[in-house]
Order: C-alpha cells, then sequence, then structure tokens
C-alpha cells in the first residue's frame, strides 16, 4: 500500500530556502533585478556595498559623504540595470557608477571646489612622475585608504580617477573642467606627497 | 629585509584590493530614495498645467501691456503694436480708422451710448448678448472702472473707443494714434447701457478674472456631476509583525503583478462660492478602482511520500521530493467605495473659454465591497480577495489642478491631472499586508451646471 500526501511547507525555514533557492547564479539575481524584484536588488546592494563603499571614500574623504553618496548611486545602478548588457563587469560597471557619482557629488561641493583646489596649484616640479619608488613593508591597507583621503580634494580626485578608476587624462579635464597638463601635474603631485607620507610612515 | 621597487599606482591597487568588504549600509535607505525618485514625475506632472497657464498668462499679459495705454490719455506708441494681432475684424475696420486722428489726445466728450456695432458683435463669439459688456480682454482699467460707475466721466481709453464705434456711423472723428491692431484689442469692448450704467459683463475684482456667462450662476449654489477615469497604483507593504511569516517571495509577486490599474470615479457635487472664485464643496461619489495583472511564478512545493508495507511489524518510511508549480494566471480585483468629499476649488479665467482650476480636499470614504483574486501570503496559492479583511472606514486626501474648457454656458471639459491618497491601508489593522491606494492621472473630466 502506498499513500501520498502533499504538504506545504509554511515554516519560516523552509520558505526562505525556497525563495533563495529560486536562484541560485548571479545571471538569475541580475535577471531578477532587472525586473525590478526587491529582494534581488537587496542581494545586488549587499553583495557589492562593501567594496563600493571604499571607491567613494576614496572620492569623498567623509564616511557620511561616502555612504550618503554610494545609495544615490545604487538608486541609478537599479534605474539602469536593464540597460547593463553583460559587456563588461558587473562590478566595473557599478564602479563606474560610484565613481561618477561620487565625482557629481563634489562638484556639487562647490565652495570646497575641487575646480578652485586644482587651479590654485601650479606645479613646477614634475620630476618625480614617474611612479616607481621603493614599496614600503610597513604600510597596510587602511594606511594606504586614509593617506588617500587625507590628500587634498584636487590631488585624490585626479589620482583616484586616473590610477585607481582607470580614467584617462583626456577624460578627467573633460570631466572636471581642467586642462590635461593640470590633471598630469595633480597627478604628478599626489604621487609625490603620497611617498612622502608612506616613507614617513614607514621610517 | 629588501624593499621591492615598484609602481605606485600597482601599489595602491594591491593594498587596496586587500580591504576587508566594508559593513554594509542600511539597504532602506537606498528604498527610500528610490520611491523619492520615482515621485518626481508626480511633481512635474502636477505642475506641467501652472506652466502652461503662467506662459499663457505671461504672453498674454504683454500683449495687452503693448495695447492698452496704462494710464488715461496716454498715446500708445506705433512703434509698439505688434502688426502680427491685425485680424480679420481690424481689416474690416481699417477702412473706418483711417478717417480717425488723434482721439487719444482730444478732449474728453460726453459719452453717448451707441448701438451694438458690427466692432463688437464679431468679437464677442461667446458673450451673452444681453448681457453689459464691457472689460478689454476682461482686465480692469482705470477707464472700466470708471463707466462701470458712471456714464458721465468716461476716461480717455474708452472714450476713444466709443468714439471709433461712433465713427461706424459718424466717421466724424479723426485719429492717427490708432492703427488696426489696436482696435483688435478694444473691438471687443462694447458699450451698453443698463439700468443707466455701464457696467462690464467681465466685472473683475482684485485682477481676478470675473466668469463669462458660463457657469456664471446668479445663485452661489452649482451643482456639478463629474465623472472621471484615472490610473490607480498601490502602495504595497507589510506590516513590520509580520515580516517573518509573510512569504519572503510573496512581496515582490504582489509588486510585479499587482501594481494597479484603471479606475473611475462619478460624483454628484453641490459647491458653494466663498467668493473671489473660491468654493466650499461636499456631495456624494462612487469610486471602483481595479488591479489588473499577471501572476507569473512558480510554487515550490514539498511532497512528502509515506510508504507502508504491510505485515506484523509494519514498517514506514517517509521521502521528500520538491514539485514545481507554475501559476500563470491573470488577475482582475475591483474594490468599491463610497465617497463624501469635502474640498475647497479655487477657479480662475485664463481666457473667455479656458479656466484654471486647484482643488484640493479631503473625503470620508466606505469601503463597499470586493471581487476577484490574489494569492496567499503564506502559501502563494490564489485565493478569493472577499475573504480578506478590509477597513471598512477610510479617509483620502485629493489635489486636482488644471484646466476647463467652456463648450456652452452650461458644459465644460476638462484636463485635470489629479492625486489622490488613500490616509491609511485598505486592509484592517489585523492584516500582514498593507495596501495604500494612491491614484494619478491627467484625467479628463465634463462638469454641467444643472442650474
Amino acid at each position: 500500500m502506498q499513500a501520498s500526501e502533499h504538504t506545504l511547507r509554511l515554516d519560516d525555514l523552509s520558505i526562505r530556502t525556497t525563495a533563495q533557492a529560486d536562484y541560485t547564479t548571479d545571471a538569475e539575481w541580475i535577471a531578477a533585478c532587472k525586473r525590478g524584484e526587491r529582494i534581488a536588488q537587496r542581494w545586488l546592494y549587499e553583495k557589492y556595498a562593501g567594496k563600493m563603499f571604499y571607491i567613494c571614500l576614496r572620492y569623498l574623504g567623509d564616511t557620511d559623504d561616502a555612504q550618503d553618496s554610494m545609495h544615490d548611486a545604487f538608486v541609478k545602478v537599479f534605474a539602469n540595470i536593464a540597460r547593463f548588457r553583460g559587456d563588461a563587469a558587473l562590478e566595473t560597471w557599478i564602479s563606474r557608477i560610484m565613481a561618477n557619482t561620487s565625482i557629481n557629488c563634489i562638484r556639487k561641493q562647490a565652495r570646497r571646489g575641487i575646480k578652485k583646489d586644482i587651479d590654485d596649484v601650479h606645479l613646477a616640479d614634475d620630476s618625480d612622475a614617474t611612479g616607481l619608488f621603493e614599496a614600503p613593508t610597513t604600510v597596510n591597507a587602511q594606511d594606504v585608504l586614509r593617506m588617500i583621503q587625507q590628500l587634498p580634494v584636487g590631488y585624490r580626485t585626479v589620482l583616484s580617477m586616473y590610477a585607481l578608476d582607470g580614467f584617462t587624462h583626456q577624460q578627467i579635464a573633460k570631466t572636471l573642467g581642467i586642462s590635461e597638463g593640470t590633471s598630469k601635474s595633480q597627478l604628478a603631485k599626489a604621487r609625490k606627497m603620497l611617498k612622502q607620507r608612506m616613507e614617513e610612515g614607514n621610517g | 629585509m629588501a624593499k621591492k621597487r615598484q609602481h605606485l599606482d600597482d601599489f595602491l591597487r594591491e593594498k587596496l584590493n586587500e580591504l576587508p568588504n566594508a559593513p554594509v549600509g542600511d539597504f532602506k535607505d537606498v528604498e527610500r530614495r528610490m520611491t523619492v525618485k520615482d515621485h518626481r514625475g508626480i511633481v512635474l506632472l502636477m505642475l506641467v498645467p501652472f506652466i502652461i497657464t503662467g506662459l499663457y498668462w505671461m504672453l498674454d499679459l504683454s500683449e495687452k501691456d503693448l495695447v492698452i495705454p496704462s494710464k488715461p490719455g496716454e498715446q500708445i506708441e506705433q512703434s509698439a503694436i505688434s502688426p502680427a494681432v491685425v485680424d480679420e475684424q481690424s481689416v474690416q475696420n481699417q477702412k473706418i480708422l483711417e478717417s480717425t486722428h488723434n482721439v487719444a489726445n482730444q478732449e474728453p466728450t460726453p459719452f453717448k451710448p451707441v448701438p451694438s456695432s458690427s466692432v463688437a458683435k464679431k468679437s464677442q463669439p461667446i458673450l451673452n448678448t444681453e448681457e453689459p459688456l464691457f472689460a478689454a480682454n476682461g482686465y480692469e482699467t482705470p477707464e472700466s472702472k470708471a463707466l462701470e460707475t458712471s456714464s458721465e466721466a468716461p476716461q480717455m481709453v474708452t472714450e476713444s473707443i466709443l468714439a471709433v464705434a461712433e465713427g461706424l456711423d459718424q466717421s466724424n472723428v479723426e485719429s492717427d494714434a490708432y492703427t488696426p491692431a489696436e482696435v483688435i484689442e478694444e473691438s471687443i469692448i462694447k458699450p451698453a447701457q443698463q439700468n443707466g450704467q455701464y457696467q462690464s459683463q467681465n466685472t473683475v475684482q482684485d485682477g481676478n478674472l470675473a466668469p463669462v456667462p458660463m457657469l456664471a450662476n446668479t445663485s452661489r449654489w452649482t451643482v456639478l456631476t463629474n465623472f472621471y477615469p484615472n490610473y490607480t497604483f498601490r502602495e504595497f507593504g507589510i506590516a513590520q509583525d509580520y515580516k517573518d511569516v509573510v512569504n519572503q517571495r510573496y512581496e515582490d509577486i504582489i509588486k510585479n503583478s499587482e501594481r494597479g490599474g484603471f479606475a473611475f470615479n462619478i460624483s454628484l457635487d453641490v459647491a458653494y462660492e466663498l467668493g473671489k472664485g473660491v468654493f466650499l464643496g461636499s456631495g456624494l461619489g462612487y469610486m471602483e478602482m481595479k488591479v489588473n495583472g499577471r501572476y507569473r511564478f512558480n510554487i515550490n512545493e514539498e511532497i512528502i511520500t509515506t510508504k507502508s508495507e504491510p505485515g506484523l511489524v509494519g514498517k514506514t518510511e517517509s521521502v521528500s521530493a520538491y514539485q514545481v508549480t507554475p501559476i500563470d494566471q491573470g488577475i482582475i480585483q475591483s474594490y468599491r467605495y463610497l465617497q463624501v468629499p469635502l474640498h475647497i476649488r479655487y477657479q480662475r479665467w485664463a481666457t473667455q473659454k479656458l479656466m484654471v482650476l486647484a482643488e484640493g480636499g479631503i473625503s470620508y470614504v466606505r469601503f463597499l465591497g470586493a471581487d476577484g483574486a490574489s494569492i496567499d501570503y503564506k502559501t502563494l496559492v490564489p485565493i478569493d480577495i472577499r475573504s480578506l479583511d478590509y477597513t471598512k472606514n477610510l479617509a483620502s486626501v485629493d489635489f486636482k489642478i488644471g484646466m476647463a474648457y467652456a463648450i456652452d454656458d452650461q458644459i465644460s471639459v476638462g484636463l485635470q491631472p489629479s492625486l489622490m491618497y488613500f490616509t491609511k491601508s485598505i486592509y484592517s489593522d489585523n492584516s500582514p499586508i498593507n495596501v495604500v491606494p494612491w491614484s494619478v492621472g491627467v484625467n479628463f473630466n465634463v462638469t454641467m451646471c444643472l442650474y
């Protein structure tokens, strides 16, 4: 004799398991995100927010501003993810949105003006612009982040854009409304200042 | 330990990659920002009539500024008059005007009433000819005010106009200060005498355009019927206490499937004019909100199969497996309400036929019934929504702005972007689900003056 019964598992645990089991791969989650499913948006946020926060922090230097900018950027991500075709890695795509949003945020802070900050600096000494240096052994990741945060806003913006987020000097100049020469000078100055600080920290 | 020579940029990238993930912030803040962003479009939509009206008035007023002298006796500068405003009527009057000169500069002469002229007739298509007509394009001028109260002291502009009108018969007034363009503006002025006084058909108070005969009842009471379809959205949420009970997929499924639908309201309102275009109204309305959508999801069922082997010592074995049941069905939900509104309406005439309306108010809303299908918040299986527990007594707030066009003296049609928001969930407090409907849209309404 064989008896069969259908039982719907209604307990909370099985429901959560069932819900999560629906999307097992990143592609499925992203597809759900494109459909505007809130649960998938939360998944995306929780997956990338930890990394993206540092991008915003690099540019803005302040944790509250960084958090604010990151959340604005995620709104843009969710609004535009349907257009994401997968030509680049999703993380790269999101990173670029984070960077752009942070840069816009800096530009809005006109009184602390990045442009003024950049224009006011005239560099005569670009001799150390090669970027090669003796890598310090005692400087850790947190130290590096802190040192970047402590750079003047113009320095850290150009450094972040060029060295860490892959913008060209042409793109930087266009985005920030400065000349390419100024962008290069700012980068050289930022590198020089960072090296000095690392040597001091390493010493 | 030997130091490694390295490019700074590479060093920075390496080090930053070593950073552990930062603590994740509050996703609810992102959700809130998304909601705010969604509402920006609605706010913009609501502003559209204001912008259109503002632009219209700016253009309209600027034309008047060019044509109507601001002070009695002031000559109009020839160069300031746009030739673009010359119309058919001005062409007709041109011959008459050619023989008139310096009207504005002449000494005031006692006013002599003139019968309706062809000048006035052609330019007053919607005005009641039995009513005394006056104000130039509905705007009050010192001259018009003087005529409202006394026929003995007509001011320069009015006099000039009347002189022009007289000129139709007499051709004895000379003027070189007027051009056809001016006549267009002024030719809508039709002097008529009533009870020994000259009054403006568009009586103006505080710069407000007075109503034309359309809906301009002698009584302050108006009875209006309204019918307006709109689109209703739903703000859906799970009650905080039930977050752990509700199927985690439920919220997404409902948000994707039950987004909203077309609705219609019909109402009979009585309004009382408090003054200066402000009306206080109330009435009785019927509202039917619909939700149209489609469910497309899978129910993951766990099937437990029990095998029993007969014998002296019974042996039972249970085997479980998941079975996926696809749900793909269309849904139509219908919610019916009775509505008792209390609203304040402000109306202002933009032109002779176009009226700008702004209306806001609150309503008592009584739940009448609901029909249709939804899904259970735990099992996701389809259910009949009649079995759900609803809030019987609710309230809503609404705001409408828009424009109405007077078809004739009884009927006007309007386009009114409107926003209506329920103040609480349509489901009872015991329900795990919160659904707050709100409607938005450019509504079409027909307003009839019943007496």
